[in-house]
């Protein structure tokens, strides 16, 4: 199965939930915010959210920085 | 004080969003040669406000984890809408920030101006005003415009963050005048954000009464990013108390005539 | 949120103490600070030491300030009373209720007679004023009169009595630019005492009218206190703290301060604090350095000495040649006055004193309405 993380294709052997799929990747959960098609999934729906075929998922991270 | 209510503020507090804090610095976090010496900078200013920005990740590329070790030094998050050039995409980012630090904190900073990175007015107000309406505490990064203070404070914004001068610029409070003005008019906290290049430039804005500054280029780009921090929060600290003192001032001159001259002789028996 | 909610966080008893208890070092602080003045600064510039020791300093600032706002420009203005009619029981004034005369509406027509014998005198800044009498003094007749008077007017100012916001923003399609609604008195108690019956006895009304004025979108609105009533200490420290609410609030809306004064006269109303020529002057000065936005008015209540001698002070607006009597610019002497004019001179002495001083009197005061009908704006909603 095929999905795009941040544009980029990636692929999943099995289906995973959102949360199952952030921790594979060891992704810090803190600081951090999925969209799917510009919406914001809610840290609680992290668990129901199943990944599907062609999905393009979007992660955020609060980084160091601003402006300039 | 005759006011009932009034603060007793012999702490000398300041409030953001109801929340209290001693330190009079927010510091950005960006340009810092390592999370270590952003952490350290930030302890020896004694900082406990930071902003940051929001990215997309790039997955490939390791960067520093920011958040965990900020939230050991108890630094509250003031999450900002940098690189959003306008209202959709600075919504979009405040609700991402939300989402990502679980704070209603967000700085709203909008800049399509590539060059100076200068905040666009427009957006910037529709932005706060959908913000505010979703529950936000919303800190506005403007030009030193007293109108536009007004009605952003008239949305409900929990403070607002005039520039000094062009961000990263180093140029100082090159927009004294409108700071005045600002400063004698808010109803909310006032904070001078972008411009300030030297310690003695942070004493000058809480000299004219401003309430907070927020520091970043001059910190992060010293050669000794920490003892600067240190530098920093000594000259915040004259400065507050400079302004707390109240500055003496330049003498006035004006001429009564001599028949107004004995009206007042006669008034002042 | 009114200025009424604002006025609950004072303590208005304390207010003597706090203006007596200034020192001169208080003073002085008060006059060195470059930014806003707090009102602790204000209650030293108006204490007993401050004038004793410090008021040619205040003149001389005050001077400088409106110098540097206004130039060098008076505005000249005219009041026209329309009506003697009053329901208020007020016990310091002639048009009370309590009082048996004549009483008079003037007629559209007499109104008409009024404004070509104001035109005739140079005035386009008119002043309409009229006692409080919803019945046959209310909204009807203010919508009949406004399109009367508008043509002779460049700038329409009213003091009547307390209208509903919605008022006065139908007011302000009528040409309606500035409105002025007198606190009399900030202290509740002695505000009881004086104002013994009619509408006006209802003080938080009258205390939230500046807030309709300022949610109608008027472009000036005038506070004030009426100076010998109460202790002028409070009055002007309550004065003080509505021109900083009002500032804050409806920062879109000019402001005018007058200052109307009780003198002690025989058989009259006896001032509870007379408020002398010398403290006066003191308290205008003071007013300047504390908002020097600020439009100050000074009637013909006031003698030719002392308004020559204060002009230069900061006052910006004055009226000369007045009648306070309705319709006495036409036909003199046909009903009672509501005061005494002091200053008698005619507009042209009274100019020509104007001019030796190095003043302009500015007669054709414009209105900076552009749009007869523009929405209401209102503070956040």
């Amino acid at each position: 199965m095929e999905i795009y993380v941040n544009g980029k294709a990636r692929q999943l052997e099995r289906p995973l939930s959102l949360r199952d799929f952030l921790r594979a990747e060891q992704h810090p959960e803190e600081g951090c915010a999925v969209a799917v098609a510009e919406q914001i999934i809610p840290r609680t729906d992290w668990d129901k959210l199943e990944l599907k075929e062609g999905m393009r998922i979007e992660i955020f991270t609060m980084v160091a920085g601003g402006s300039r | 004080m005759t006011a009932k209510s009034e603060t007793a503020d012999r702490e000398d507090k300041l409030i953001l969003a109801g929340q209290e804090f001693t330190s009079r610095i927010i510091i950005g976090t960006g340009k810092y040669e390592s999370g270590q010496v952003l952490v350290d900078s930030c302890r020896s200013c004694g900082a406990q406000i930071a902003t940051m920005a929001i990215r997309r990740v790039d997955s490939e590329r390791h960067t520093d984890e920011i958040v965990p070790p900020l939230k050991d030094l108890c630094i509250t998050f003031m999450p900002n809408t940098s690189g959003a050039r306008d209202v959709r995409e600075a919504v979009f980012a405040a609700r991402l920030a939300r989402e990502a630090l679980g704070t209603d904190w967000v700085k709203v900073e909008i800049h399509p101006d590539v060059r100076y990175l200068l905040p666009d007015p427009v957006e910037t107000y529709e932005a706060c005003k959908i913000l505010c309406k979703e529950g936000f505490k919303v800190f506005p990064y403007i030009n030193a415009d007293p109108v536009l203070a007004r009605r952003l404070e008239e949305l409900g914004v929990q403070a607002v963050m005039p520039l000094g001068a062009p961000i990263g610029s180093a140029q100082g409070l090159k927009t004294r005048a409108m700071l005045e003005i600002i400063i004698s008019q808010s109803k909310v906290p006032v904070i001078v954000d972008a411009g300030i290049g030297a310690p003695s430039e942070a004493a000058q804005a809480f000299e004219l009464g401003a309430d907070a500054v927020m520091v970043n280029t001059a910190i992060a780009a010293a050669s000794d990013p920490v003892m600067m921090s240190e530098a920093f929060a000594l000259a915040c600290q004259a400065g507050r108390l400079a302004y707390r003192a109240g500055l003496a001032s330049r003498s006035q001159s004006a001429r009564a005539s001599s028949p107004l001259e004995a009206f007042l002789d006669e008034a002042m028996q | 949120m009114s200025f009424y909610h604002e006025m609950q966080r004072y303590d208005l008893e304390g207010f003597s103490q706090l203006v007596e208890s200034r020192t001169p070092r208080d003073v002085e602080r008060a006059l060195s600070r470059t930014g806003t003045l707090e009102l602790e600064d204000f209650a030293a510039l108006i204490s007993e030491s401050a004038r004793r020791q410090y008021l040619k300093v205040m003149a001389q600032q005050a001077m400088q300030l409106t110098r540097r706002r206004f130039g060098r420009c008076v505005n000249m203005y005219l009041p026209l009373y329309l009506s003697n009619l009053c329901t208020n029981k007020c016990a310091y004034c002639g048009f009370s209720a309590f009082n048996k005369f004549k009483r008079v509406v003037l007629s559209l027509e007499e109104i008409k007679e009024e404004c070509e014998a104001m035109r005739r005198l140079g005035y386009e800044n008119l002043l309409l004023v009229a006692g409080e009498s919803e019945r046959r003094c209310g909204m009807p007749y203010y919508r009949q009169v406004l399109p009367v008077v508008k043509p002779y007017a460049s700038y329409l100012q009213m003091e009547v009595q307390p209208l509903e916001t919605a008022d006065y923003a139908e007011l302000k399609t009528l040409g309606l630019d500035a409105v002025s609604v007198y606190q009399e008195t900030y202290h509740p108690g002695r505000y009881a005492q004086m104002h013994l019956g009619g509408r006006k006895a209802d003080m938080r009304y009258r205390l939230e009218t500046p807030d309709r004025l300022g949610q109608a979108g008027i472009d000036k609105v005038g506070l004030g206190a009426l100076l010998g009533l109460y202790d002028w200490r409070v009055d002007l420290l309550a004065l003080a703290l509505h021109i900083r609410y009002m500032r804050s609030t409806y920062w879109r809306t000019n402001l005018s301060v007058s200052f109307p004064r009780i003198r002690p006269a025989e058989g009259g109303f006896q001032p509870y604090l007379p408020v002398s020529d010398g403290k006066l002057t003191q308290l205008i000065c003071a007013l300047r350095i504390f908002d020097p936005e600020l439009d100050l008015t000074i009637s013909t209540r006031e003698s030719a000495h002392f308004r020559d001698a204060v002009l230069p002070l900061g006052i910006t607006a004055l009226s000369a040649g007045s009648s306070t009597e309705p319709g006495g610019y036409a036909h003199r002497g046909q009903y009672l006055e509501q005061w005494t004019v002091n200053d008698d001179r005619s507009v042209d002495e009274v100019v020509a004193v104007m001019e030796k001083q190095g003043f302009e009197a500015v007669f054709h005061n414009a209105s900076t309405t552009y749009f007869k009908s523009t929405a209401p704006r209102t503070a956040a909603s």
